[in-house]
């Protein structure tokens, strides 16, 4: 259940992501679009301060609630299993 | 609209991200929880594409080769991604902009601009990631997933 739900949450994280990186691209430019789109923590910080700006504050703040969800549902589920070391490819 | 006015606006430069303190000391504050939380092994910030679709994006594996850069070890943090280097100069910049006074970095920025401008180093950049991500995507799939799952 928690793994369902989880799974949910991270689709719907996605597709905020994809949104908010579209509504940058279309507002500050391609650049920032791009970095929103490779990486989600700029597009969740940049999102949420230009929000009005940008008029996604609603999506924002299903964002966030999505990535508590997640990070709560995987973290009971024991859904985290990055390591730091020497990698052996 | 002419080219020009369309390069400014679709290309602006992100140096200007330097001028935005309050920018800075979110985002340095948010990657140095992520990395304690890597650190610790807590729950931090997970790339939900690849959590979701198995296939790594552009900026997988780079939190990590940074750390591993930053404590010496620099043939794991090349393996695990190339752009760590640039990518610490980068959050190096971002931290010192957002630390100094702005009559310190002003000019800093200026010339940050001005060169981004000139040169497109940022398009480069961003260019390259995503060619170096493609390579490792196309020619070493699976050591390039074993090696993002950790």
């Amino acid at each position: 259940m928690l793994g369902i739900l989880a799974l949910v949450a991270l689709v719907g994280c996605i597709i905020c992501q994809i949104f908010v990186a579209i509504k940058i691209f279309q507002n500050d430019g391609a650049l920032k679009g791009i970095l929103a789109l490779i990486c989600g923590l700029f597009g969740l910080i940049w999102g949420w301060m230009n929000s009005a700006r940008l008029g996604v504050k609603n999506i924002m703040l299903i964002w966030t609630v999505l990535i508590i969800v997640y990070v709560i549902c995987a973290g009971m589920g024991g859904g985290f299993s990055y390591s730091l070391g020497t990698p052996t490819p | 609209m002419p080219p020009a006015m369309l390069g400014q606006t679709a290309f602006s430069p992100i140096a200007t991200l330097l001028r935005d303190r309050r920018f800075g000391l979110l985002l340095t504050g948010a990657l140095s929880l992520n990395v304690v939380a890597l650190l610790l092994h807590l729950p931090g910030w997970e790339c939900a594409f690849f959590r979701l679709t198995g296939i790594p994006c552009p900026g997988c594996g780079l939190t990590r080769a940074c750390l591993l850069l930053l404590t010496g070890d620099v043939p794991a943090s090349i393996r695990f991604h190339a752009f760590a280097p640039i990518f610490i100069a980068l959050i190096a910049m971002l931290i010192t902009c957002t630390l100094l006074p702005k009559t310190v970095t002003e000019s800093f920025i200026n010339k940050a601009e001005t060169l981004e401008r000139r040169t497109g180093i940022t398009i480069v950049i961003l260019g390259g990631l995503i060619l170096y991500w493609l390579a490792r995507l196309l020619l070493f799939p699976t050591a390039f997933v074993q090696l993002i799952r950790g």
